[in-house]
């Protein structure tokens, strides 16, 4: 009877430990870099939202057209475009890599600031923070500092923009850019704004590369006779800049006051 | 005839004991061999040190958007000694795989990790390391 027991007692181990074996996820044991995994999710969200802060500048820009019906307001208004193409974007990519990893990201908080001077305005400053939940966090904090020169090139007018983009005070030297002229007319009561691509496209595939040891970039674009003769202007210069990878990114407008070019 | 099976017993008892031991060391080992530790931890250094340099971008985007297998290489083996192997695959969202480079890769003493990267459709690098 006592040896009965003992075999049972025996069996039931062997068997208990066969299950848990098999049921248990092969890769729980032995050891696991927990550091770099942690590093690696961490990296990818910070990824995520530099992604997002870059090409919802391209977005911006891209949809000016449906903004510019009302011009009032324009720095607020293109404040809430940015927000809204980031919040979009975001959703967008954090759903991509919930199916792929599993984990869930959501956007915390979203900090968007637009400053200008006399005749233009920019995004100056993004900052957003992200939790996942794996635990999770992370954040951008990136800023932009625009100037703007509006010259008289004779045949043609011309736009040179200053721009100097930044992360967490560091300077960035490798940047993407388009430039487009909206035209908002009015036809009657109906306003009618019309774009006229002038470098690149508002596409982080298809914009133009730039990199300068300094930081400061200098765009520059020629405004074509059509438009820089008015005396009267009714165009905005758009110009998007962003980095590649690091989350800094601007959408400039500027209006000229008057003619840009000829005598 | 009681001698006999109290014998008999303990040898059962025997027997289930160290069956259960060689299969648990059997499955421990076989969990155990398929995670190389070094080449993991050496893999996912390499692709955050990518993430935190930019680097990671031009691996799976270049300046076309294709990826720049020929930086990818550069970037690999300077870091790498030539006694591990190495299979690099850049994977597209929406396209799939759209290159991958080896050098002296054993893919049954091989470990790995994988990073994304969610710029434009987005991009999994998935780096694996044999010796």
């Amino acid at each position: 009877m006592r040896g009965q027991v003992l075999i049972g007692v025996a069996a039931l181990i062997f068997v208990i430990t066969l299950l848990l074996l098999i049921a248990l996820p092969k890769r729980t044991i032995g050891p696991t870099a927990a550091i770099e995994n942690y590093t690696t999710a961490k990296r990818e969200v910070e990824h995520i939202l530099r992604n997002t802060a870059e090409e919802a500048a391209y977005a911006t820009a891209n949809t000016l057209e449906a903004v510019l019906k009302n011009t009032q307001n324009l720095p607020d208004t293109l404040k809430n475009l940015y927000a809204q193409h980031f919040n979009v974007l975001f959703t967008d990519k954090a759903g991509a890599y919930a199916v792929l990893r599993g984990v869930f990201c959501k956007l915390d908080a979203l900090d968007v600031k637009v400053s200008g001077d006399n005749g233009y305005f920019y995004i100056s400053s993004i900052y957003a923070v992200a939790t996942c939940d794996n635990g999770v966090m992370a954040f951008i904090n990136s800023a932009a500092d625009v100037k703007v020169e509006l010259k008289n090139l004779g045949a043609f007018g011309g736009v040179k923009a200053a721009v100097n983009l930044t992360r967490d005070q560091k300077q960035i030297q490798l940047i993407t850019y388009a430039a487009a002229l909206y035209n908002v007319t009015r036809d009657n009561t109906e306003v009618k704004p019309y774009r006229f691509p002038i470098m690149g496209t508002f596409d982080p595939r298809e914009s133009i590369w730039y990199f300068n040891i300094t930081g400061l970039h200098y765009i520059q674009v020629a405004i074509p006779p059509e438009y820089c003769m008015m005396s009267n202007p009714t165009y905005y210069v758009a110009i998007a800049a962003a980095s590649v990878g690091e989350g800094a990114a601007t959408v400039v407008l500027a209006k000229p006051s008057g003619k840009l070019c000829g005598t | 005839m009681r001698g006999q099976a109290a014998l008999l017993e303990a040898g059962l008892l025997v027997v289930a004991t160290v069956l259960t031991f060689v299969v648990a060391q059997h499955l421990f080992k076989v969990q155990y061999v398929q995670s190389d530790y070094a080449l993991k931890i050496n893999a996912e250094r390499i692709l955050i040190h990518w993430a935190d340099t930019g680097v990671a971008y031009a691996v799976a985007y270049g300046a076309a958007g294709s990826g720049d297998p020929q930086y990818a290489k550069a970037a690999l083996e300077t870091l790498l000694p030539p006694n591990v192997g190495y299979d690099l695959t850049v994977i597209s969202l929406t396209r799939g795989v759209i290159y991958t480079i080896t050098r002296g890769y054993d893919p049954a003493r091989s470990d790995g990790a994988t990073l994304i990267l969610m710029r434009g459709e987005g991009r999994i690098i998935s780096l694996r390391l044999s010796r």
